[in-house]
């Protein structure tokens, strides 16, 4: 931020050296406002994966959400496990194969990735929690070599862990090791694997009201989710997934703030908490009158600015928007 | 108008010639507070970003669909780190349709893959669709108009248009007038401010060429016909 809001707050304020308001309770009252302007304007927007498991209808939705805005269904992800087979010798092995099978180093039709460059990332959460960065690049002869971008994971002899070579959810296809290559632990890089194609059927959910999600068609009991809703504090799909999905949830959410850090908001927003800390201050101190007059003008620019930035905001100038489906 | 002449029109309207209660430093951080909620109101400082494969490699990236504004190039980013909101996308001169993520599977269900048509902007992400494979990567030109933040002005003239001037000088007077407890005269300030902040991002705007598919979407007066049949 350009300029500090809390310098700010108190030159409005007349309280240059903290007489009569601290440092805190003006942080508070900001906080409160940046929190009213995401919830009523819907300023704040996140996205989340969420993995989807075989036979589990509901999902935990993040504490801050406030709006679920679209979701989108995603590829299905892949897993290796990195194993130690002693001797400094490691070996990837794909969930749910057994055996060793030849690496396959072609690349689907349509990819073409020039050699050593890296051309997209995976996330790599390991038991610690902690996240690695896998990078894929093709190299001169074909193969894809794998990079890790933070430092060797710390695995034990003998211990198994998983490495999750999950594409994130704004890519379309996926790696998948479909054997078992032989890495070495220095340095913990270069395999080859095979880019398989997406699942073509990536499509964005219909939100539904609870009631409608009951009436939906009985007979389709599992299968890739096409509709959800939001009921009792959770996200539920429909049908019930019959393999492990990927859902790009796209939702709107709290500001962050702490006393501490103060607030997070867009950049179009920051000006807004200054306003509204200013009202609840000349309320507090008996001004009611001038503490509604700054009130109005929050309401008024909140009002707008959520209208400008909203993604579905009807913009007059912009004849580019694809019309509403009734329209057409 | 510079920021010299701004503060010397707010000393002028606020007869505080002497700096006796504004300071002039205090002027001048008001007048950069107007300069940021000004182009965030009328989203009225519009830049361009152009991204080619020479000039920019792997700003498109083969199966790729969604891109960070403010990320690293070539790691999935656009590299814009001054950006309020996407206006408009072309590749390679053709103006893509703006659509929402939840009309993904509304406008062409079929096509995951191939030369993007549609963008659509959420979460600081601009996302593509189709996203590009990998002829995109190499022979097409993505272009990004967007609304950027004013993130300094500590001298010389506006990057906003003259005709911000006015707007940028009454909030700084209306912050003034707060600060002196003019409630009356703020109030009054800000009426007319705020009117007119949605007044002139009107008087600006680009032709629908510059924005907008012209093929796909139906002109204002088709949508208006429609309606009336």
């Amino acid at each position: 931020m350009m300029w500090n809001a809390l310098t700010d707050l108190r030159r409005l304020l007349n309280d240059f050296t903290g007489l009569d308001y601290t440092d805190t309770s003006l942080r508070r009252a900001m906080n409160y406002a940046a929190t009213d302007i995401s919830r009523r304007g819907l300023v704040v927007q996140r996205q989340e994966v969420i993995d989807l498991s075989v036979g589990v209808d509901s999902y935990s939705l993040p504490t801050a959400w406030i709006q679920t805005f679209a979701i989108l269904h995603e590829d299905i992800q892949s897993y290796i496990t990195l194993r130690d087979q002693g001797g400094g010798t490691w070996y990837l092995y794909m969930d749910g194969l057994t055996g060793e099978t030849t690496l396959t180093n072609t690349l689907p039709a349509g990819v073409n990735v020039a050699p050593g460059q890296s051309f997209y990332w995976l996330r790599w959460t390991s038991p610690g929690a902690t996240n690695y960065y896998v990078f894929p690049a093709l190299l001169a002869d074909g193969s894809v070599e794998l990079s890790i971008s933070d430092t060797q994971p710390a695995v034990g002899t003998g211990t198994t862990q998983t490495l999750e070579l999950r594409s994130r959810f704004r890519i379309p296809w996926f790696l998948s090791v479909t054997n078992i290559p032989e890495v070495r632990r220095e340095p913990f890089s270069s395999t080859v694997a095979q880019l398989r194609a997406p699942d073509p059927d990536a499509t964005a959910l219909i939100l539904v009201t609870p009631e409608a999600l009951q009436r939906l068609d009985p007979h389709l009991t599992s299968g890739p989710p096409r509709y959800a809703t939001v009921w009792q504090g959770r996200l539920w799909v429909y049908p019930v997934p019959d393999a492990r999905y990927q859902l790009d949830h796209k939702y709107f959410a709290v500001a962050d703030t702490s006393i501490q850090a103060g607030y997070t908001l867009p950049q179009a927003f920051e000006q807004l908490p200054v306003f509204g800390g200013f009202a609840q201050a000349l309320r507090g101190e008996g001004k009611v009158a001038h503490g509604q007059a700054v009130q109005a003008m929050y309401h008024h620019l909140l009002g707008y600015l959520s209208s400008v930035y909203s993604p579905v905001e009807q913009d007059s100038r912009d004849e580019s928007r694809v019309p509403a489906r009734r329209e057409r | 108008m510079t920021l010299d002449e701004a503060v010397e029109q707010l000393q002028d309207w606020l007869s505080d010639f002497t700096g006796l209660t504004h300071r002039e430093a205090d002027l001048r951080d008001l007048m950069e507070q107007a300069a940021s909620i000004v182009a965030a109101l009328t989203l009225g400082y519009e830049r361009v970003a152009t991204f080619t494969d020479a000039d920019s490699p792997g700003a498109l990236l083969a199966g790729f669909r969604e891109y960070d504004i403010d990320g690293t190039i070539g790691q999935g980013g656009l590299g814009i780190t001054d950006g309020l909101k996407v206006l408009a996308a072309h590749l390679d001169g053709q103006a893509l349709v703006r659509i929402t993520p939840a009309q993904y599977s509304e406008v062409d269900p079929h096509v995951s893959g191939g030369i993007p048509r549609y963008w659509y902007e959420f979460a600081g992400a601009v996302g593509l669709l189709p996203y590009p494979l990998a002829p995109t990567v190499a022979d097409y030109e993505l272009r990004v108009t967007y609304a950027a933040q004013v993130t300094s002005w500590t001298s010389g003239e506006s990057v906003l248009r003259p005709a911000h001037d006015e707007l940028l000088l009454a909030y700084a007077y209306l912050k003034a007038c707060l600060r002196e407890g003019r409630w009356q005269e703020a109030s009054t300030t800000f009426e007319a401010w705020f009117q007119q902040a949605q007044i002139v991002p009107m008087q600006f705007t680009p032709p629908s060429t510059k924005r907008g598919e012209l093929t796909l979407a139906p002109t204002a007066p088709q949508r208006l016909r429609r309606r009336a049949g």
